[in-house]
């Protein structure tokens, strides 16, 4: 592949995916960021549960799910958002207890 | 009997839960003539040709949560272990779901009504039942159909 063509190709890639987390319990909007796309689950689960104001406890722990799955912590949006560019999550929580 | 406002605040939100199954080929049906009681079918993400019915009475909404029970099929019958799945928490000694988003729950656990356990009725809690069962059933905890 000649340079032009690779210049052309990396142009084609977005720098950013659109990232919406949505959250049943919430009292407050979506939460949504554009991040690089080597964002990882991890790190979009912490900014999450920062708007929504939720924190993990000894009987809660928070997740997120991603087209109604589990979403690996170390994938990235990139990965999961594809040619969409954008990737939707959807914030969960886990009670221990029961 | 549900209050009107309980029927309201439950026709505002049921779109969502409706919704939401809809996308994991699951279905939502209001039962006309019981005011409040809803039934769910669902797929398990691990054999989506499996499926799981749900039946959701909700007497005080959003402020309190619903009586949970699976069934062998739509108005058929709890009392049979095939009908609920093997996770944490659902019990076919008692036919009830020992976690914090059932009335079932919260009859036996008092304490659960205060701290992080406490039922929240902001946002929409139907689709958080909803959503909760549904990623029971997703999650590697879940070990089949008893």
């Amino acid at each position: 592949m000649d340079p032009a063509t690779i210049e052309d190709e990396q142009s084609k890639k977005p720098a950013h995916v659109r990232v919406t987390v949505t959250f049943p319990l919430a009292n407050k909007p979506p939460f949504h960021k554009d991040d690089p796309p080597d964002t990882t689950v991890a790190t979009v689960l912490v900014a999450a549960m920062a708007h929504f104001e939720v924190t993990d406890d000894e009987t809660t722990t928070y997740y997120l799910t991603h087209d109604h799955e589990k979403a690996d912590p170390s994938k990235t949006v990139g990965e999961l958002a594809g040619d969409k560019h954008a990737v939707k999550f959807t914030l969960a929580k886990e009670i221990t207890q029961g | 009997m549900p209050s009107a406002d309980t029927e309201l605040a439950l026709q505002a939100d049921e779109e969502a839960a409706r919704d939401y199954l809809d996308e994991g080929g699951g279905l939502l049906f209001r039962e006309v003539n019981s005011p409040g009681v809803y039934w769910l079918m669902l797929r398990p993400a691990s054999t989506p040709d499996e499926k799981y019915y749900v039946r959701l009475a909700w007497t005080v909404y959003p402020d309190e949560p619903p009586s949970v029970k699976f069934y062998d099929q739509i108005a058929g019958r709890t009392d049979v272990p095939h009908a609920w799945p093997n996770a944490p928490g659902y019990r076919i000694n008692s036919w009830d779901i020992c976690k914090p988003f059932t009335a079932e729950g919260f009859g036996i656990h008092p304490d659960w009504r205060n701290g992080p356990t406490a039922w929240r009725s902001t946002g929409n809690p139907f689709l958080y039942v909803v959503e909760t069962i549904q990623n029971d059933l997703n999650s590697d905890k879940y070990q089949g159909r008893h």
